[in-house]
């Protein structure tokens, strides 16, 4: 099918147009020894042409509401060319254009619906398969608000699928696209929440820092640090309330906002990390190192001390960079990997 | 876009090895000895509580205790709604305005058994009637899980029945009766540690009371294996392969074989940058390609977030939609679509978050007057709270087709594209209202109307559900 046949038919061929004029000015009854009357019969046979090449396009594709519309077109047709048998001429040219308008419009929602169909086809799979991942992970956490987007999301997609059905797909694709959003919300509560292990991992973790900073910072601690310490302490306390009252979403952010803080508080205060104590921490792995190389004996270990040492380097190049911290990250990886190599079978 | 099987082994191939930095997808696949441990995965509150432990060898993070054991019950819940739906769509139709809606009420009763407190295997039962003034609507889901000892679960199954019936007077264009079931059975092997497994077979049967060229009867069946993280693994990520057949009895030219990929890998960082990203990839193998193309099919999504300060954290959300038939006709072109949102997010620690983004969308067809670019401006505001939540968000955009005008090749003929450039707003709103422990309301509602270059192109779609429930 060429493209101009494609295309609608929305403006008033000249030739229609003409021919209309003409039956318009013309009293009726002299019009069928006339041209105008060959003219209105090509308006018909065109209608008729593009009518087919619209059907042919529309029952290959999926789309109940573009099928309907095109029966309508094709009724008003029907009705131009009753209207011209009955030598109607003006009202026969009419109802054939309109019978066009209805046709392209037809064929708009044909084409429009067939990219949405194809999406929202996998959007249905792939959304099936998230929901059951979201909702399995709410479950097994017991997590009220992550469970209220689910529910949600499932309505939504039983919508999406039912609008599906009916072959209604722009429809069903927003509906899928929301209830995707609400899944994302769950999941992203879900893993924010940390399955609520993780979330109380890290509020325990906290209290543990801010307890151990109070320690090292002693008695005769800058006054300022001090306080922001308490500011710390009222935001974890208003963290586990959040947790404890259902509200993990806010639990979560709380704890990330103490968590932040006490960084901070810890990087201006006294007790910050130094180089020195990195390097000790590096020169604790190389002493390590020397004597684990000579006792392990799989190659699993092996590999595994390769690792750790090369982590070490990374470690020592990133102090000599000055970034403490990542330096101190890299160098307890290379720990943690030479005591799982320590601790293989010998 | 007629290389596909390069396109497919590209996004693969980035996929596990450069589109996902750091993946924890690729580290164990290719190197486990470096998924152990990474400075990445070393969590700061450590690092800081090991260096104020001051050589306390046991600074390590005290587990949390088990809980008590719970003994296993079976316990019932319900819910009693009732509610009403609204889809509407107006366009015009030869200079006519043309309105179509379905509207419904309807009473829902449903409810759910399921296996509470510790239990090797747990069961769930969840009977729904819906009685509504088009359909009639009965649903049965039951499900069963294999978890020993209380840890992770090894086996499930779930099984579903659905059915619906129309009323005679239904606004429904679309209304024969039918009937659907479905069943899976999956498989969790090792689950306990960093890497699991999964497989997974699933067939479902639809059938139609009164089938026709668009309520086509239907058996599918689907086979699933996967690695996945294990529940001990720091980021979750999958890496799957899917084989599936579908057949019509009635029709089986259009049977089909599906052959897929997808990949799946998502980290989420309290300090840090979040993410998670998607791949699949679909052969679909049609038994007739007279009556509809082959095709392969990709979708590629990327979404990412980083905190800019304690309350407001930066957002990118990218996907990527490609299908090629192997016959490319009239009806089945080939298309690319790229969608995308970039722009911040205010975290609701205290009242209502908001969000503001730029997006954007991108079609490429065969069908040079589909081509289009789109931009818009979304703005959000979202409130979860214990009595009242909800989500507000409103888009206004512009669309542009890459083609103007149509050339004709009919020499009287004056034509205008099929499509024409419009500027839409769409608003998304969805509210729930706890009214007291057991009685609540929900709300859901969309409009996005369209202002076309040609005012007889413009169209709008519209969808409210309103919806009060009572928890027994």
């Amino acid at each position: 099918m060429n493209q101009a046949k494609h295309s609608t038919l929305k403006t008033i061929p000249i030739a229609a147009f003409l021919a209309l004029a003409a039956l318009m000015l013309t009293p009726v009854a002299s019009i069928g020894q006339q041209s105008g009357q060959q003219e209105v019969l090509e308006v018909l046979e065109r209608t008729e042409e593009y009518l087919s090449d619209v059907r042919a396009l529309v029952m290959e594709t999926d789309s109940d509401q573009a099928r309907m519309i095109l029966g309508s077109a094709v009724s008003k047709q029907i009705q131009a060319r009753q209207q011209y048998q009955s030598e109607r001429y003006v009202m026969a040219v009419r109802l054939s254009l309109k019978a066009r308008e209805i046709a392209s419009q037809a064929e708009r929602m044909m084409r429009s619906s067939r990219g949405h169909e194809e999406r929202a086809r996998q959007y249905l799979d792939r959304l099936h398969e998230l929901h059951e991942r979201v909702r399995e992970r709410a479950e097994e956490t017991d997590n009220a608000q992550a469970m209220a987007f689910v529910r949600q999301a499932e309505n939504l997609y039983m919508r999406a699928r039912q609008q599906f059905e009916q072959t209604r797909f722009e429809n069903s694709l927003r509906l899928l696209q929301e209830a995707e959003a609400a899944l994302n919300r769950g999941a992203r509560l879900l893993f924010a929440a940390g399955d609520s292990d993780r979330l109380l991992n890290d509020m325990e973790r906290i209290g543990q820092l801010i307890v151990r900073a109070r320690e090292r910072l002693g008695d005769d601690a800058d006054p300022a640090i001090m306080r922001s310490l308490e500011r710390v302490e009222r935001t974890l306390d208003d963290a586990r309330m959040a947790f404890e009252s259902d509200q993990p979403l806010r639990a979560m952010r709380l704890t990330q906002r103490a968590r932040q803080e006490v960084e901070r508080v810890l990087r201006q205060s006294s007790i910050g990390l130094t180089v020195e104590a990195v390097q000790r921490e590096i020169d604790r792995f190389d002493e390590r190192q020397i004597r684990l190389l000579d006792e392990v004996t799989t190659d699993e270990a092996r590999r595994q001390l390769d690792r750790a040492g090369q982590l070490r380097d990374e470690a020592g190049q990133v102090l000599r960079m000055g970034d403490k911290e990542l330096a101190l990250r890299t160098i307890r990886s290379a720990l943690n990997l030479q005591r799982l190599a320590g601790e293989s079978p010998r | 876009m007629r290389h596909h099987p390069i396109t497919s082994a590209t996004l693969v191939v980035l996929t596990l090895f450069v589109g996902i930095p750091l993946s924890p997808v690729r580290d164990v696949v290719v190197c486990d000895v470096r998924a152990a441990e990474t400075p990445a995965s070393v969590d700061s509150l450590d690092v800081w509580l090991d260096w104020l432990a001051a050589g306390d060898d046991d600074a390590a993070l005290l587990d949390l205790l088990g809980d008590d054991p719970v003994p296993a019950s079976f316990a019932w819940s319900g819910n009693l709604a009732t509610g009403y739906d609204a889809y509407v769509q107006t366009y015009s139709l030869a200079l006519e305005d043309t309105t179509e809606s379905v509207e419904e009420f309807e009473v829902t009763l449903s409810a759910e058994g399921a296996t509470q407190g510790d239990a090797d295997h747990r069961w769930r039962v969840a009977p729904r009637l819906s009685v509504g003034s088009e359909r009639t609507r009965q649903q049965l889901d039951l499900g069963w899980i294999w978890q020993p000892d209380d840890g992770p679960r090894r086996l499930d199954a779930v099984g579903e029945f659905r059915a619906t019936q129309y009323h005679g007077t239904t606004d429904y264009s679309l209304s024969s009766d039918f009937s659907e079931g479905r069943g899976r059975l999956r498989w969790h092997l090792s689950p306990a540690g960093r890497l699991g497994g999964e497989a997974r077979v699933e067939s479902r049967v639809l059938r139609y009371a009164d089938p026709s060229e668009l309520q086509v009867n239907r058996n599918d069946v689907e086979a699933v294996a996967a690695l996945v993280s294990g529940r001990d693994a720091s980021d979750r990520w999958r890496l799957g392969v899917r084989a599936g057949h579908r057949a019509h009895p009635d029709t089986a030219s259009i049977d089909r074989t599906t052959l897929g990929l997808d990949a799946e890998t998502e980290r989420f960082s309290l300090e840090g940058v979040s993410w998670r990203a998607t791949l699949r990839s679909e052969r679909r193998s049609v038994r007739d390609e007279s009556a509809r193309p082959s095709l392969w099919a990709h979708w590629a999504t990327l979404d990412g977030s980083t905190l800019l300060s304690l309350t407001l954290e930066a957002v990118l959300e990218l996907q990527f939609d490609i299908w090629n038939y192997d016959i490319s006709r009239d009806a089945y072109q080939d298309q690319g679509r790229w969608t995308g949102l970039a722009g911040v997010r205010a975290q609701a620690i205290e009242g209502p978050g908001w969000s503001l983004g730029l997006t954007w969308e991108s079609l490429e067809s065969d069908e040079a007057d589909e081509t289009y670019r789109q931009f818009g401006l979304r703005g959000g505001l979202e409130h979860y709270g214990a009595t009242v939540s909800g989500t507000l968000t409103l888009e206004v955009g512009r669309r542009d087709y890459e083609e103007a005008m149509v050339e004709s090749d009919i020499s009287d003929v004056l034509l205008d594209p099929l499509f024409t450039d419009f500027t839409y707003t769409e608003v998304w709103l969805s509210g729930s209202w706890q009214l007291d422990e057991r009685l609540g309301f929900d709300a859901l509602a969309s409009w996005l109307p369209e202002s076309h270059s040609d005012d007889e192109d413009d169209q709008s779609l519209g969808f409210a559900s309103l919806r009060l429930v009572y928890r027994f």
